[in-house]
């Protein structure tokens, strides 16, 4: 992750891509709760217990803590000057994102059980 | 017509100031810098850069009722007045209305607005087709007068890191010249989170440039090609 800190055009390519992702995994998960699954309890537990589920859905948490990443890196960079606070900032916020990452994960596993 | 000026002079001067001044014969067809001229007859103090008169060398750009553009271009006619008239903005103040143009010039050093070569140069003239010339349409025409990077914000946040759109509106020029070979080196010159990556198509730019380019549309070029060599 901190490697990206210094880079250009990888962050803003994945930024992009993972932003796409995002909006068709929307548009997935809504229409399948909208018009062909009502949604309770027992049927989305379910669903999350649907192996390509998990994998769509892990790729949507992934995607969105990349995006956050990227974003926040973003305004970091562009608005905190001093070389230490800067630094130390990107490093709280990587390690938040992947602290929820492995949060997130936590609570997918328990779902398989 | 009024007209309230930014007044600065380091060495008599503890903070900059407005003052306001009153001309009274505004004739048909006057341009903002004839009015700035009328002023300083009144006012020789007042400091300001102006050169061709007719937006070809760049030297009046001024924030001018909050946008940037050239003095000389601007006729008074679509002016409200008071007309505000500051020096552009995010540049160290040299006197009234002069900025230090260092920093600007110095990022567009930093993309050698130059051609390089591997080759040796050819005894006769490099050729270019009619097409290849075509791509240089929209991005040679710039006269560096500063009015897009100093209205942009993410080279007011960071003018020593980000490149700036004059500067990469020129990068993006010789990039997309045919007789450059280096436009690898140059692509990888440009890549790291700052130098081109700082820009957020805010497209100030674009708003003010008194030629009408669009630097945004160049740098969005210049990603394209990035990505164009890693795939």
């Amino acid at each position: 992750m901190s490697m990206v800190a210094l880079e250009g055009l990888r962050p803003w390519i994945l930024q992009r891509l993972t932003a796409v992702y995002l909006l068709l995994y929307v548009f997935y998960a809504l229409a399948y709760w909208l018009f062909f699954d009502t949604l309770t309890y027992v049927h989305w537990l379910a669903w999350l217990a649907d192996d390509v589920n998990q994998i769509l859905l892990s790729l949507f948490y992934l995607s969105m803590l990349i995006h956050a990443w990227v974003g926040i890196r973003d305004v970091l960079l562009d608005y905190i000057k001093p070389f230490l606070i800067k630094l130390l900032l990107l490093f709280g916020v990587a390690l938040f994102l992947i602290g929820s990452g492995f949060w997130l994960l936590k609570i997918l596993m328990m779902v398989q059980v | 017509m009024r007209f309230k000026i930014y007044r600065f002079n380091p060495e008599t001067d503890k903070k900059p100031y407005i003052q306001e001044y009153k001309l009274d014969k505004i004739e048909p067809g006057m341009m903002l810098l004839d009015a700035l001229k009328k002023i300083k007859e009144q006012d020789p103090s007042l400091g300001f850069r102006r050169s061709c008169g007719e937006g070809v060398c760049g030297s009046d750009g001024l924030n001018i009722n909050g946008t940037n553009g050239l003095a000389c271009i601007t006729p008074l006619a679509d002016l409200k007045s008071p007309v505000e008239i500051n020096p552009l903005p995010g540049l160290p103040v040299i006197r009234d209305l002069i900025i230090d143009m260092d920093q600007f010039y110095k990022q567009y050093r930093y993309v050698k607005p130059y051609l390089t070569r591997k080759a040796p140069l050819p005894e006769v003239e490099l050729k270019q087709s009619p097409e290849e010339r075509d791509k240089l349409d929209g991005l040679y025409e710039c006269v560096l007068c500063a009015c897009c990077s100093t209205s942009c914000p993410s080279f007011w946040w960071n003018p020593d890191k980000f490149l700036g759109p004059a500067a990469l509106l020129q990068a993006g020029r010789f990039l997309q010249d045919s007789r450059d070979q280096t436009q690898a080196e140059r692509l990888e010159a440009l890549d790291g989170p700052f130098k081109l990556f700082r820009c957020h198509t805010i497209m100030n730019c674009v708003q003010v440039c008194p030629k009408e380019l669009n630097p945004t549309q160049a740098i969005g070029e210049i990603k394209k090609m990035m990505l164009k060599r890693t795939i």
